[in-house]
This record gives structure tokens, sequence and C-alpha cells, in this order.
């Protein structure tokens, strides 16, 4: 299933590579994520996600996305104070409809460190802050949903929702994870309200929303 | 007389308050109650652990401590001592000292392992495998169960 995915993936972007070979004037874009670093310094954290978009001529659509993610969270578990840190790269292929709505669909790769430390008190020797560290590095797929609204001739504002169903499970062999770079949260603040004797799982499956600023290179 | 005209007009008026009152304070203290069993489902430690100590003369030393930038007695009791072990590092030494100014000294050494219990109890504690690191000053030292046994005869 998962690797079906990779391969139709790879194969829509070499199509789509071809296409772009045979069509004159393509547009470019540079793009810088906005939304996600509002949300993310609630989480005492950042995102940094620029993007280069091309557009043929046929409104098809090749976008590349690097980015920069530290998240944080304490409770997480009742006493664990976690932070997920990491770089994510996404390509992506769509197509824009009526010059505004634009289906995309991409692979990713995200490769992070969580880190979770617990303090124990110590009232004779003194307090003892533990680390422990989880590297992770996993595939996934992302179905995105741009709206592309013109502000001038060179800037426009893309809103997008988007589902990522993530190709590999993380690695929860110390603490669950919170958040996967690129994909967004996949524990759910409901599960983390609940008070249960059994450790949360992650969801493969999440989404979220978010707003990219693009500038028309030419 | 006055008093007791006081304590009827109180019990007929008050009575059924106090009844509510009391049916409210007996519900808040089970929960309390119910709260602390739960408290106690969680395993391993969130603070230091002890080690028990058992001393085959418990009375030749006057008190222990674990060494620290200060001393801070640690009495003993009938069967030895309790001693908690520093998180800070995997190694604790714990001094003995007799009436006549001797002190009589212990090191061990220990794995700390945080374990991710649950959603509740969170990431809890545990120290394992537990070892004296010679030279000691006593003759014999046993270690059963987490449990250290000296004999100081």
């Amino acid at each position: 299933m998962n690797n079906r995915i990779v391969y139709i993936t790879i194969m829509s972007w070499l199509s789509f590579l071809q296409a772009m070979s045979q069509t004159a004037e393509p547009s470019v874009y540079l793009g810088l994520e906005v939304l996600k670093p509002v949300i993310a310094s609630v989480d005492r954290g950042y995102v940094f996600e620029p993007s280069v978009s091309y557009k043929l001529k046929d409104e098809t659509v090749l976008r590349v996305v690097l980015g920069k993610t530290v998240v944080n969270r304490y409770g997480v578990l009742s006493n664990l104070d976690y932070q997920a840190d990491g770089y994510y790269v996404k390509a992506g292929v769509g197509r824009r409809i009526r010059n505004f709505f634009e289906p995309n669909v991409s692979l990713g790769y995200s490769a992070f460190t969580e880190t979770g430390k617990t303090k124990f008190s110590g009232p004779y020797y003194g307090d003892w802050v533990s680390t422990l560290k989880q590297r992770q590095q996993l595939l996934f797929t992302e179905v995105q949903i741009n709206f592309w609204i013109k502000i001038s001739e060179k800037i426009y504002i893309v809103p997008n929702v988007r589902m990522v169903y993530l190709l590999q499970r993380p690695n929860e062999a110390l603490f669950p994870t919170y958040y996967v770079p690129g994909a967004g949260h996949v524990l759910f603040e409901q599960f983390l309200d609940s008070n249960t004797d059994t450790l949360p799982k992650s969801s493969i499956l999440t989404g979220g929303i978010s707003v990219n600023l693009l500038y028309k290179i030419f | 007389l006055y008093s007791s005209h006081v304590f009827e007009f109180i019990k007929k008026v008050c009575m059924k308050k106090i009844r509510i009152l009391l049916s409210v304070y007996a519900v808040i203290s089970l929960m309390m109650a119910c709260s602390g069993c739960y408290e106690d489902d969680c395993n391993g430690t969130d603070t230091e652990p002890s080690v028990v100590i058992y001393v085959e003369r418990p009375a030749a030393y006057t008190y222990a401590y674990g060494v620290k930038d200060r001393v801070e007695a640690i009495p003993m009791s009938s069967y030895g001592v309790s001693v908690p072990l520093s998180l800070r590092q995997n190694k604790t030494t714990i001094c003995f000292m007799t009436p006549g100014g001797r002190i009589d000294k212990l090191s061990v050494t220990y794995t700390r392992q945080p374990v991710a219990e649950s959603l509740k109890c969170g990431v809890r504690l545990y120290v394992l495998d537990i070892r004296v690191i010679e030279p000691t000053t006593f003759n014999r030292v046993s270690i059963v169960d987490n449990q250290i046994y000296i004999n100081n005869e």
C-alpha cells in the first residue's frame, strides 16, 4: 500500500517534469509559510518553511518545500516536557483550476529528534532532570487544496487545507510522538486531557490548515 | 434552660442542613480516599528512592548520612537505616558515625532508568542493579533484592 503511494507520486512527478520541459515560460514563485509560525510560537517553538513553486502554461504546479521546526509542549505525559526539533522536505504536484483552486499531492520526508525531559525531586541530594531522546526519519504523503488569492500582480496569499498520511509509524520506544515536523500533530489534545493508565499512541493520519505567502519572480 | 432552648432550635432548624453537609463531607472524603488509591497505582518513583540497609549491630552507630555538601543525619533504627540514593549521579556514599567519632563508609553504584509508564503517571524512575563499590570499611556486605545487609561484628 505504502510502496504503491510512493510509486504513484514519483511517476506523477516524472510525467510532470517531462511536461514542464516541453512547455515554455513557466512562472516561478517563492513562498513562505506564515500561519504555522504563529501556531508554533504558542508552543514556545518556531516554523521556518520556504518553498519554490513552478507553474506551467497548462496550470500544472510543481512545488518543493523545505522546513525547519521546533515545537515544545509540557504535559504530553503528566510530567514530560516534550520537544520536537527537525527538518523536512516535501515535493508535490498539483493543478490550478480557474486560477483559484489547486489540489496538490506531495511526498514528504521528515528527520527530527524528540527530547523528553522529566524533573525528579531530590529532597536530600537535590533534583535531577532526566533527558530521553528519540531520533526519527519518516516518509509521509500529503493531499492539499490550495486557494490562490491574488493580492497584486506579483503577490498571492494561498491558504490551504491538508491531510497527511504517515507512511511509517514513529518509533515510540521511549515516549509517545506528539509532533512530526512537516506533517503536524499526531497526538491530539482530547486524548492528552484524559487521565488514563496507558500510554497514548500517535495517529498516522493528521491534517491542518496553513497559509502561504507567494511572490512571483517571473 | 436558655441553652437547651437554643440547642432544640438548632436541632430542629439546622438538622436537615447538617445532614446534607455531613453527606457532602462523606462523599468528598470517599472521593479523596479513592484518588489516593488511584495515585498509588503508579509504579517506579518520582523522587529519590531509598535503600534499606540492615546492620547486624545497629547500636554501634549513632546516626548515618549520605555524602553531600553538608551532613544531614539520618537516625538509626532497630534494624539499621533507610538511606536515600542520589539521583544526580549513579553513585551514593553512605557514612555511619560511631559514638567514638569513627566513620565507616559504604559506597554503592546503580542504574537510573526513567520509563514512560502512562499518561497519568508520566515518566517514573527505576533504580536497578545496586552494587557495592570496593573497598569498604565493613567486613562483609551483601545485597539481596536491592536491600543491603552489613555485618559489622
